[in-house]
């Protein structure tokens, strides 16, 4: 009799659970059932009144129908949570494309940008940091570096000079002599730094950045600076660039050349940034002249090495279509955010 | 320089296009293009004092292209009358002028030249001027030897019989007219041309008006000298005189054109002007010493190029750019320099070069040196750096202004500069605030008025020996930008460095007298002062910083881990109305005095008026704190701020 009473106890609940609609029906529904005084619950504590003999095989039954209850119930509720996480994730909406509250943060100036990367480069190719005064002696300026009083090659630095005798560098180069004097090869340094040119030119600055840089070894030569020049304009402008080294001079290297990069702009075709060559020079440099290397006691014999020498600004110019020199030192900072 | 390719074509066979020769030319150090079809536009390099000429630019196109060069004999007719009973030369200063040579023409038809000579001259961008000044002028370009014609009529005779020039340096203030028209005084370091009684030219730079050749004349002295580079270079500068004359003597002429230009100008100028070119030539030279000679030797070639050059290469090479081969072995070379690269050509590493040049540098082979570094350099860039990564962080951005600055904008004693560009632009900075006021000034013309900037440079601090420091500055400006600000982004820096820090009250003409502070030996932070924010016309509040960046660098501390508490912290706040003699500062300072060993931090967490909030922290690390213990700690705390500071605790 009792077994039959289950029986029905289970289509009942059967029922009830097709047509539940809510979580909260469906927790009643676990109470009716399930619940302490639910009607499963009921029926297992008459399990005494019933014949020891069939007591295992009821309470099998009664065991099984409340685990299909129960797997019914489960499968209900997984289903009702889905619906209602599908419903709340559908009401909330929001315009994503407002703007995101941002902490104010600033930026480095983009002459820092490029020295930092410039330097990094070289500093994978082994190459430390040294740095040097602005104001500087004439002998270091020039005289160590093979450019004598009068020479006509001085013309190539129009100079700001001290009234207390000194000067504005008009260069990075004599930081190497000041290196050279400290301390005996092997040596590979890059010196970034302000320099200063007494130039009317409207295209120049009279204030500008260099960063130099200078090799010395035993047998150090002229394809180890190709080597090192092109892989650094490589890193810094791609792969696929050509560079090429023309002849040039410098007081203070010899041989010279003057290091060129493929156009930027026109990709070698020519056009009105590389002047219709198809070329942009970056770079000069060339193997360090031996009267230098006598002014600072090293044995041209013995060591070689390559110096080279760039200007900041073009890089920056180059890398970011920049045409006017003077927006780097007006520091207007809508000017300043694009970097 | 501008070269007509028909013009060169005088000196060598061209047998390839205008493009492809410039492009060798650059390749091998001379930097050529082609404008308007027919002319090269190259650009010389300071050392290439030969190549000032069609036929020194010949000369390269020779080396580039393996061209032979077409030489030509000069044949000079000349009449009976002879130089020497007509012109005498005195040169009394050897130093400064180590030759001079004069031929005389008679008879001479002053007149327009003829169309070829002049199309050449004006397509080089030379104004034709006479028949006898058109061929100096002629001569100089294409065999880069300048000249000079006196109107020998105007020369002072000695006593009627003979012309004389001495060649002798003026004395000081010694006046002189140029041809231009300039008026200038002489230094005793310049050479002069002067007859008896005055000067007639400036030595290789210009001559005077008092001998210029016009229509009437009919006698020319032509001059052809070598004159010490060095001297005219002096001269040039000092008299602002820079001419096509004084570009070649500077930096040496080829001493054995000297002689062979002026054949050429006096024959010339025979030719175009009906003349007579007396017999014989005044030469008065030094003795040149022998021929220069020098050894290559193909160990070192290889040691600097890390290519191997062949030896025949290297000879093909030299000799094609005029070098005498004098013996040659499987080590090494002698080789004698043509006159015309005398003063460039003094060392075995310039021969090196010219085989390189020649040779092509794109023909040395690519490595990478096997380089093993002895030191670890300097770090100043990375400290820098990180403190500009820690300033973007706070909001500010990076502005780089000029070191040379307006003097008013200065401290009296900067370092000046002696040869400025302008006023405003003469001294050497020794703050960088007003760099950073004129970016502020510059950015609020442009309506930005949200301005946080700063700059890591050098100051110049005069004195013997003068000083570079190296420091930070800073300066902002935004709606409702306070005190608080300018200090919040000087804490943030400063905690990196140091654990804590003083601030006392600073006196400093930048600033406001009572809001602003100084941290000692580190910087100073603050409003500007009113009356420098009435100079630059602002309108909103400014607020400065400036610190020592070494300074900044020697506070650096190792960070020591501390461990974390393993117990749980009690908390008490404490209010209260503060009178004006206890700062922030002071009532810290006593709460850590008398807060025991378990306080642990003290934080402000209100203000209002003179109303102050703190929350204090109490921590034991051993164990959990009890009320008892920590209540006890407080009541000493606030009885100790009545006490002492006079506050008034809020219970």
């Amino acid at each position: 009799m009792l077994s039959g009473k289950i029986e029905e106890i289970k289509l009942q609940a059967d029922s009830d659970l097709d047509s539940v609609k809510s979580l909260q029906d469906l927790e009643s529904i676990r109470i009716k059932y399930l619940g302490k005084k639910g009607l499963l619950t009921e029926i297992l504590k008459s399990l005494k009144t019933v014949d020891p003999s069939d007591r295992p095989a009821f309470g099998q039954s009664l065991n099984l129908t409340k685990r299909e209850i129960e797997t019914k119930i489960e499968e209900k509720k997984v289903q009702f949570e889905g619906q209602i996480l599908a419903h709340n994730l559908s009401e909330k909406t929001m315009d994503i494309t407002l703007p995101g509250k941002r902490i104010p943060r600033g930026k480095r100036h983009p002459i820092t940008v490029v020295v930092d990367e410039l330097v990094k480069i070289f500093r994978r190719l082994g190459f430390d940091i040294a740095l040097g005064p602005d104001i500087e002696t004439e002998y270091y300026n020039f005289e160590a570096l093979n450019i004598p009083k009068y020479h006509p090659s001085r013309d190539m630095w129009a100079t700001f000079w001290l009234e207390n005798g000194l000067l504005l560098r008009t260069h990075t180069s004599p930081v190497q002599i000041r290196i050279m004097e400290k301390q005996k090869p092997p040596f590979a340094f890059v010196v970034p730094g302000r320099v200063y040119r007494r130039d009317d030119d409207i295209t120049h600055s009279s204030v500008f950045h260099q960063l130099e840089g200078l090799m010395v070894d035993t047998n150090i030569t002229f394809g180890d600076l190709k080597g090192v020049l092109t892989a650094f304009l490589h890193a810094v402008f791609g792969k696929n660039k050509k560079v090429r080294f023309r002849p040039s001079y410098f007081p203070f290297t010899e041989p010279s050349a003057e290091v060129d990069v493929e156009c930027t702009s026109c990709g070698g075709k020519g056009c009105r940034i590389c002047k219709e060559t198809g070329w942009i020079e970056i770079l000069g440099s060339g193997m360090v002249d031996p009267n230098v290397f006598g002014y600072v006691d090293i044995d041209p014999e013995k060591y070689s090495g390559f110096a080279f020498g760039l200007g900041i600004e073009r890089i920056a110019m180059l890398k970011h279509g920049i045409d006017d020199i003077r927006l780097f030192y007006e520091n207007d900072l809508r000017f300043l955010k694009q970097f | 320089m501008k070269v007509p390719i028909e013009w060169l074509k005088d000196f060598v066979n061209i047998n390839i296009k205008a493009d492809e020769l410039a492009s060798l030319l650059t390749m091998a150090g001379l930097e050529t293009s082609v404008s308007a079809g027919n002319f090269l536009e190259v650009d010389i390099l300071p050392n290439r004092g030969d190549c000032q000429s069609v036929l020194g630019v010949s000369r390269e196109v020779c080396a580039v292209t393996g061209a032979k060069s077409k030489t030509s004999k000069t044949k000079i007719k000349e009449i009976k009358e002879k130089i020497s009973s007509y012109l005498r030369v005195d040169v009394r200063d050897k130093k400064l002028c180590p030759r001079y040579m004069a031929r005389v023409i008679k008879n001479v038809k002053i007149k327009e030249s003829p169309q070829w000579l002049k199309e050449r001259l004006e397509s080089c961008g030379i104004r034709s001027i006479n028949n006898v000044v058109d061929v100096t002028n002629y001569i100089l370009l294409g065999y880069g030897q300048p000249m000079h014609a006196f109107d020998a009529d105007k020369l002072q005779s000695l006593s009627g019989s003979f012309k004389q020039i001495i060649v002798r340096r003026a004395s000081d203030c010694e006046p002189f007219k140029t041809l231009d028209g300039g008026e200038h005084k002489l230094t005793r370091d310049m050479l002069v041309i002067a007859d008896l009684e005055r000067i007639v030219a400036i030595a290789g730079v210009m001559g005077g008006k008092n001998t210029e050749v016009s229509d009437s004349t009919t006698t020319i002295v032509l001059e052809s000298a070598y004159f010490n580079p060095l001297s005219i270079s002096k001269t040039s500068k000092e008299t602002k005189l820079r001419t096509e004359s004084s570009a070649r003597f500077e930096k040496a002429v080829d001493w054995n054109m000297v002689g062979r230009a002026l054949d050429l100008g006096a024959q010339l100028i025979a030719e175009l002007g009906n003349g007579d070119v007396l017999s014989g030539i005044i030469d008065i030279a030094e003795k040149r010493s022998a021929p220069k000679i020098l050894d290559l030797r193909f160990s070192r070639l290889e040691q600097l190029l890390g290519i191997k050059i062949f030896p025949e290469v290297a000879v093909k090479i030299l000799r094609r750019l005029g070098f005498k081969i004098i013996k040659k072995d499987n080590k090494k070379l002698k080789v004698e320099v043509p006159s015309f690269r005398i003063s460039d050509i003094e060392r075995e590493i310039d021969l090196i070069e010219e085989i390189s040049r020649i040779n092509g540098y794109d023909k040395i082979l690519t490595t990478m040196p096997t380089f093993i570094k002895k030191s670890l350099g300097d770090d100043t860039l990375d400290k820098v750096s990180y403190i500009k990564e820690i300033l973007a962080g706070s909001g500010l951005y990076e502005v780089q202004t000029f070191s040379i600055v307006d003097p008013n904008n200065a401290d009296g004693s900067a370092l000046k500069i002696s040869n400025p560009m302008t006023s405003e632009a003469s001294v050497m900075r020794t703050d960088i605030i007003s760099g950073l006021l004129k970016v502020i000034s510059h950015n609020i013309r442009h309506q930005i008025n949200d301005i946080r900037i700063y700059e890591v440079g050098k100051i110049f601090m005069p004195g013997t020996p003068h000083q570079e420091k190296d420091i930070i500055a800073g300066a902002i400006t935004f709606p409702k930008s306070s005190y608080f600000d300018v200090k919040g982004i000087v804490e943030n820096l400063l905690y990196e460095f140091v654990d804590c820090f003083y601030v006392s009250s600073v006196n400093n003409n930048l600033l406001h007298p009572n809001e602003s502070g100084e941290i000692k030996d580190i910087g100073w932070f603050g409003l500007l002062h009113p009356e420098v924010s009435k100079k630059w016309n602002f309108r909103q509040d400014i607020f400065v910083f400036q610190l020592d960046l070494t300074a900044l660098f020697l506070a650096k501390k190792e960070k020591r881990y501390s461990k974390l508490p393993r117990f749980p912290k009690v908390e008490r706040d404490l209010a209260m109305f503060v009178s004006s003699n206890s700062s922030h500062q002071k009532i810290v300072d006593l709460i850590k005095k008398f807060g025991g060993e378990f306080l642990e931090e003290v934080e402000l967490f209100d203000i209002y008026k003179n109303s102050r909030a703190y929350r204090l922290s109490f921590r034991d690390k051993n164990s959990t704190l009890t009320d008892d213990i920590v209540n006890e700690k407080f009541n000493t705390i606030q009885k100790a701020l009545e006490e002492h500071l006079g506050v008034e605790i809020r219970r």
